[in-house]
């Protein structure tokens, strides 16, 4: 699969934080993508994001029941490594979890703060 | 254009003295149509003839053919023992010419009103400009040759300027030669001043001269003189040669032939025809050899590497990155993974001819370097090939002893800005390295990494000195070591590393990928521009030069690389091709289907010009060599296990498609064709190479591995992290889909 050629975040204000794949650097989000820190992924805390970057989508929907509802999501690998790093919500169940559709889970063990 | 140029000296002239070239010139105005050879004037056609005739000590000829040529254009009153040992047309331009190598300036001057000189007009300054010097790009506006500024080109006038060189001459033979002071003053008095042509600021400085004859030592040499005050008889040919050069700027070229005209123009001819064919590779000597006149010059399409020799296969590795050694003794392979291979180059010589495949010929596997935590990206080979510096996503740069396969020395690129990793946050880690270079003088090494760090190492790995704050993405260093040049995301950068400084900053594009430095001209930096081309910039003036595009590369990083001579540039593709072009015209010359998944890399051995290796995702190193060569048809299986880093080799000699080619080499060999055998004639196109060659060199047969690869990452992973069963299911499901990934992300 080569090596990718990967976009950089590049925000102004160096209090921004960046989070890239654990295994090979790729950017992935900033803190200002950060919707919500108070959530729970497979490898334990997890961040709900706007957007993350230099990522894959599996292709297939996966239905995952979880303590607030029924969600279908598809699972976010990294793009040059394939390493897991969450998944994005495609549609959600309940009526006031609507605004994660669309939103992506980043698991904090899969990833690391760069430059 | 000759025509119009030899009436209109014939009408600036009347017929002054007997020289035939003058004759020949006025006959050739006046009879034009008569006298045009196709195309060419014929009295040229003589003068060059009878020129190469006395260059090859045919003197017999050469007369004979001087009266011959008397008869047929000389007044019909003289007769052919006029002509009698003289060279052709140019008796007075060559005793003029004599005199002044005698020293006898006056007699010289004398035969100035005689000789045939340009009209204001025709004299062009000679134009320094040469494209791989851009000459366009004038740096001395002052240096204007004086022929041009000066205004009033007449005719008396531009034999004024001819008497006023003579006599300067004469000046500074007198001044400068040790003769007298007091006589080059008389000189300057009674010779110099009067003349209607006398630019003041050369008067000034010739009397300047005579104070202080070393306060301008580039006039004096200008003018072809040494400052040493040498009296030698060596200076003052020197200086008179110098003279006759200036002042033959101001003679009709029909009266003064150069020397050995007619070979100048048959070399002319070769190189051009050189040129012209894109695929030469070489500069081989041994080529002219071969280099008939009687007809036009053919590079030897067989010579041309457009054909695998060798095909080794890693099961379960993608082929990252790939690089021969400045001897050209090993090549390093860098599979996706932590370990490098080292391959020891076959011996797949053209020059030897084609001999029968033997199994010392292959690449074979020469060591493995096992001890980085994860991929390997980028390797570099010290000047000698000894030893080997790589780096990767651990953020180790290693220095490896090739022999033993021992790593020497283990260096970590730290941050210059290291955030307190604070137990909300992830932790920080090292930075991945995407380039290591050494300095070819070895006294160091660069590491650059896309967390915005280019650290400058000593080559016992003690940091000398650090950029922060640019990513970058990729870098090269000068042959002479004294320059980094370096690429982020849309910039180019170059750094000194004498003064530690910054020097250069150009904006190139939007998604740069690799950079690389041509090694004939230091200042050319070929760079990949996503998506789908190549760049060539000169750095030093921030000039595009060239670009070269056919290729594809829209997400990957695909390498690039060029023959010894420079002539050609070959670059990899996501199409699984090779391209190659051809570096003056930047025409594309071959595309040929050469894996069956994207090319990372290429390399084109140091030496050979007909050997260059690819690496690819479809696991495959592949080793290109000439069309001509017979080849080793066995195909080379490079296992190696994960755990113990031991490797195993296995050639296998069952493939299909290599049977068949076989049978084809054998055909050659029926029908008696030597070296010259040239398969792809019967295409019948001006470029023979240019073909997708789809019908070989596949491995077809062969199933795709790429899937069961990506589980035995996974497994990887697991052991690590203890993923759940489902998602390990999902991951499944994700490799099955892989290729139609991107449609996907676009319908969401």
């Amino acid at each position: 699969m080569g090596i990718r050629h990967s976009d950089h975040w590049e925000p102004e204000s160096p209090s921004v934080k960046i989070y890239a794949c654990q295994n090979c650097k790729t950017h992935l989000a900033t803190s200002k993508m950060i919707i919500s820190r108070d959530y729970r992924g497979r490898t334990g805390k997890a961040y709900l994001l706007k957007n993350v970057i230099n990522i894959k989508t599996s292709k297939k929907i996966t239905k995952e029941e979880m303590t607030t509802g029924k969600y279908l999501i598809r699972y976010i690998y990294c793009h040059q490594c394939g390493s897991n790093i969450g998944w994005k919500y495609i549609k959600a169940d309940e009526r006031d979890q609507l605004y994660k559709q669309g939103r992506y889970i980043m698991e904090i063990k899969r990833v690391c703060c760069t430059v | 254009m000759t025509k119009n140029h030899s009436s209109k000296v014939s009408k600036q002239k009347t017929s002054k003295g007997s020289s035939i070239s003058m004759l020949l010139a006025q006959t050739a105005a006046t009879t034009s149509t008569y006298d045009a050879y196709c195309g060419f004037s014929k009295p040229e056609l003589i003068n060059l003839t009878i020129q190469l005739l006395n260059d090859l000590g045919l003197q017999k000829s050469s007369q004979t053919l001087q009266e011959e040529a008397a008869q047929l254009y000389g007044p019909k009153n003289s007769s052919p023992s006029a002509f009698k040992g003289k060279l052709s047309g140019r008796s007075v331009l060559e005793s003029f010419l004599n005199q002044i190598k005698e020293g006898e300036f006056d007699k010289a001057e004398k035969l100035v009103d005689k000789l045939d000189l340009k009209s204001g007009q025709n004299i062009n300054p000679k134009v320094n400009c040469a494209f791989s010097d851009l000459g366009w790009v004038n740096d001395h506006p002052n240096e204007l040759n004086p022929i041009s500024s000066t205004p009033n080109n007449n005719e008396q006038s531009i034999k004024n300027q001819v008497i006023f060189l003579i006599r300067k001459q004469k000046f500074l033979e007198f001044l400068l030669l040790g003769k007298s002071s007091k006589a080059a003053l008389n000189i300057l008095k009674t010779e110099i001043s009067p003349l209607s042509y006398s630019p003041p600021n050369e008067i000034n400085m010739l009397s300047s001269l005579i104070v202080d004859d070393a306060s301008n030592v580039a006039y004096i040499q200008a003018n072809g003189f040494e400052t040493n005050r040498s009296n030698s008889q060596s200076a003052q040919e020197k200086s008179r040669n110098s003279l006759i050069a200036k002042i033959s700027d101001y003679i009709v070229p029909h009266s003064l032939l150069p020397p050995h005209r007619l070979l100048t123009l048959l070399t002319q001819a070769q190189n051009y025809q050189k040129s012209m064919n894109l695929i030469t590779l070489d500069d081989d000597p041994l080529n002219n050899d071969q280099c008939s006149l009687y007809e036009d010059y053919i590079y030897p399409a067989d010579k041309f590497p457009c054909k695998i020799l060798q095909s080794i296969r890693h099961p379960g590795k993608q082929i990252w990155f790939v690089r021969f050694d400045p001897t050209g003794k090993y090549l390093a392979v860098v599979p996706n993974d932590s370990k490098i291979l080292i391959y020891s180059v076959g011996e797949f010589g053209y020059n030897d001819g084609i001999k029968s495949p033997d199994n010392n010929m292959q690449f074979k596997l020469h060591g493995m370097l096992t001890g980085h935590g994860k991929e390997v990206l980028y390797c570099s080979w010290s000047n000698d090939g000894t030893k080997l510096l790589s780096g990767g996503y651990d953020g180790q740069v290693r220095l490896w002893d090739v022999e033993s396969g021992k790593c020497l020395q283990k260096t970590h690129v730290l941050l210059s800005k290291n955030d307190s990793p604070s137990a909300k946050e992830p932790s920080s880690v090292a930075p991945s390295i995407k380039a290591v270079e050494w300095l070819p003088n070895g006294d160091g090494f660069i590491v650059g990494s896309p967390e915005k760090e280019l650290v400058y190492f000593s080559s016992d790995g003690e940091e000398k000195y650090r950029w922060s704050g640019i990513r970058i993405l990729d870098l090269a260093v000068t042959c002479d070591s004294k320059y980094v040049v370096a690429i982020s995301r849309s910039n180019l950068y170059v750094f000194d590393l004498i003064n530690n400084r910054k020097i250069r900053d150009i904006h190139i594009g939007i998604k740069l990928t690799t950079v690389d430095l041509s090694r004939k001209n230091q200042h050319q930096a070929i760079i990949h521009v996503m998506p789908d081309t190549i760049q060539i910039w000169d750095w030093k003036l921030g000039i595009h030069l060239k670009k070269f595009t056919g290729q594809k590369q829209e997400e990957f990083i695909v390498r690039s690389t060029m023959d010894p001579s420079e002539r050609v540039l070959v670059s990899g593709s996501e199409d699984g091709r090779v391209y190659m072009w051809n570096t003056k015209f930047s025409a594309l010359v071959l595309a040929i289907k050469g894996h069956r998944k994207l090319i990372n890399a290429v390399d084109y051995h140091p030496k050979y010009p007909w050997m260059f290796v690819t690496g690819s995702d479809d696991e495959t190193v592949k080793v290109w060599g000439p069309n001509a060569a017979l080849r080793i048809i066995q195909e080379t299986k490079i296992t190696i296990s994960n755990d113990t880093g031991a490797f195993s080799s296995t050639c296998d000699d069952e493939n299909v498609d290599h049977a068949v080619e076989i049978e084809n080499d054998l055909d050659k060999e029926k029908n008696g064709n030597g070296l010259r055998t040239n398969n792809r004639g019967s295409r019948g196109s001006s470029h023979p190479l240019v073909a997708d060659d789809d019908d070989d060199d596949d491995d077809d047969d062969d199933d795709d591995d790429f899937g069961e690869y990506n589980d035995v990452i996974d497994d990887d992973e697991e052991e690590v992290e203890e993923d759940d069963d489902d998602e390990d299911n999902d991951d499944d499901d994700y490799d099955d889909d892989d290729e139609e990934q991107e449609d996907d992300d676009m319908v969401e």
